[in-house]
């Protein structure tokens, strides 16, 4: 795997590891330890926007890294991935790769679809009060569940489908788990919405 | 809106700025989050889309002389086998070639053909002698088609028996036995095209059609780009053939 393929899968990993962790209350100490104490004085909706828009970040990284993977073996080779690597199998097979009854890559699919979530989420950290917040929650919370059914939809071609396979692709696992923590964060946030968890 | 309008106007604006801290829309207190917000989105995502573009350099695809083939893709029979593989003209390309090299990647040769076109049926030992002539350098597949014109009917059956140079009554319209054709039995690929899903990309206007192609995959001559009749035999030798010294 390339280098520059490692450092976007650890940051990815990273953003979306700490979206999870701003859900936890019983993460506050680790975020004090780690010099991230005004995290843990945010309320608690706050910092789960926080970790929301973190967690869309490593989203929308690997997604970018995807589509540039995908594009790249549409003229048959990549240097982002080791050959014969899962990374290499499961995105090099252009009859698979893209969203069924549509001929749109997932690469590209999901970068749209988490630049919407980014939208809703940036918006509602920029002003918690926002009158159509809780709208703005729900709309984030179904999307983000298609997202994750997209993206298990993704991992299961890949795992049947696939000439080759079965493979598997760590940057597709990564962005499964961005979904996954992102409707993690959207669904406990929709459901906090009316109380005052977004107020200090 | 005199004067005095406008004063009031400015007032209530920077009281409302003041008050509503960023909020700067006296119809929406609301909008200014959301735009703020679009703005970024939009920004990262035309960043992320120019990048990409910009970084990852595709060529565009084409059978047009100068753009990346299209990828050849479908089932193939070789001299002797018993069965049909699959093939990817994209698998077999070194993306690496240069032209002044001395690489032993090889060119490759594709004839798009019907086996009962007698065109085809006629141009048959003129392609024995190229894969003979040329077999060091060049990887010759023929594409079998079949025309949607009346008395062309081919079939799996009629590709293996046309390029073994076994019997098989069908070739050349329909009535004629394979084994009877000119030239030696062909021991190149024939991928089977009956039903037109690769030859429509490559926008053949009827058989024989050649296109000649680089190691790299970039089309080197398209038979519809050059007068007719034209030679693919002479393309191919002027193009591979190194010129004496």
């Amino acid at each position: 795997m390339a280098i520059s393929t490692i450092i976007v899968t650890l940051l990815s990993f990273a953003g979306v590891f700490f979206g999870l962790a701003t859900r936890f209350d019983s993460m506050k100490p680790h975020f004090n330890s780690l010099g991230l104490s005004s995290l843990s004085e945010m309320p608690a909706g706050v910092r789960m926007l926080l970790g929301t828009l973190t967690s869309i970040f490593g989203g929308v990284l690997v997604s970018i890294w995807i589509w540039v993977i995908q594009r790249q073996t549409t003229v048959g080779v990549t240097g982002l991935c080791a050959p014969e690597s899962g990374c290499a199998v499961a995105l090099s097979d252009s009859a698979h790769n893209i969203i069924p009854f549509t001929n749109l890559g997932y690469g590209l699919f999901f970068i749209l679809w988490f630049s919407i979530l980014g939208f809703l989420a940036l918006s509602l950290y920029l002003d918690p009060k926002l009158s159509g917040g809780g709208t703005f929650l729900s709309i984030g919370r179904l999307m983000s569940l298609g997202g994750i059914v997209i993206a298990v939809i993704m991992l299961v071609s890949q795992l049947a489908l696939i000439e080759g396979g079965p493979v598997i692709c760590l940057l597709c696992l990564i962005l499964v788990a961005s979904n996954g923590t992102t409707f993690a964060l959207f669904h406990q946030m929709d459901g906090d919405w009316s109380s005052s968890t977004f107020e200090s | 809106m005199n004067e005095n309008d406008m004063n009031i106007t400015r007032r209530c604006n920077s009281r409302l700025l003041w008050n509503f801290d960023r909020r700067v829309l006296l119809t929406d207190e609301d909008a200014d989050a959301r735009i703020t917000s679009g703005f970024v989105i939009a920004g990262f995502l035309t960043f992320i889309m120019l990048a990409v573009v910009l970084f990852t350099d595709i060529p565009p695809i084409g059978p047009t002389e100068g753009l990346l083939a299209p990828n050849l893709t479908g089932d193939t029979h070789s001299l002797g086998s018993g069965g049909w593989q699959s093939f990817q003209l994209y698998d077999e390309l070194d993306y690496d070639w240069e032209a002044d090299s001395n690489s032993s990647s090889k060119w490759f040769f594709i004839q798009f053909m019907d086996t009962d076109c007698p065109y085809c049926w006629d141009d048959a030992d003129i392609m024995s002698q190229v894969g003979t002539q040329f077999a060091d350098k060049v990887t010759v597949i023929s594409v079998a088609v079949s025309l949607d014109i009346p008395g062309h009917s081919s079939s799996t059956d009629e590709i293996i028996a046309f390029q073994e140079k076994t019997s098989h009554s069908g070739c050349k319209g329909g009535g004629t036995d394979c084994s009877t054709r000119p030239g030696e039995a062909h021991n190149w690929l024939y991928l089977n095209d009956l039903f037109l899903s690769e030859s429509d990309k490559w926008e053949i206007e009827g058989t024989p059609f050649v296109v000649i192609v680089r190691p790299d995959g970039i089309v080197a001559w398209n038979q519809g780009q050059h007068p007719q009749p034209a030679d693919p035999g002479q393309a191919l030798a002027d193009l591979v053939l190194e010129p004496e010294v």
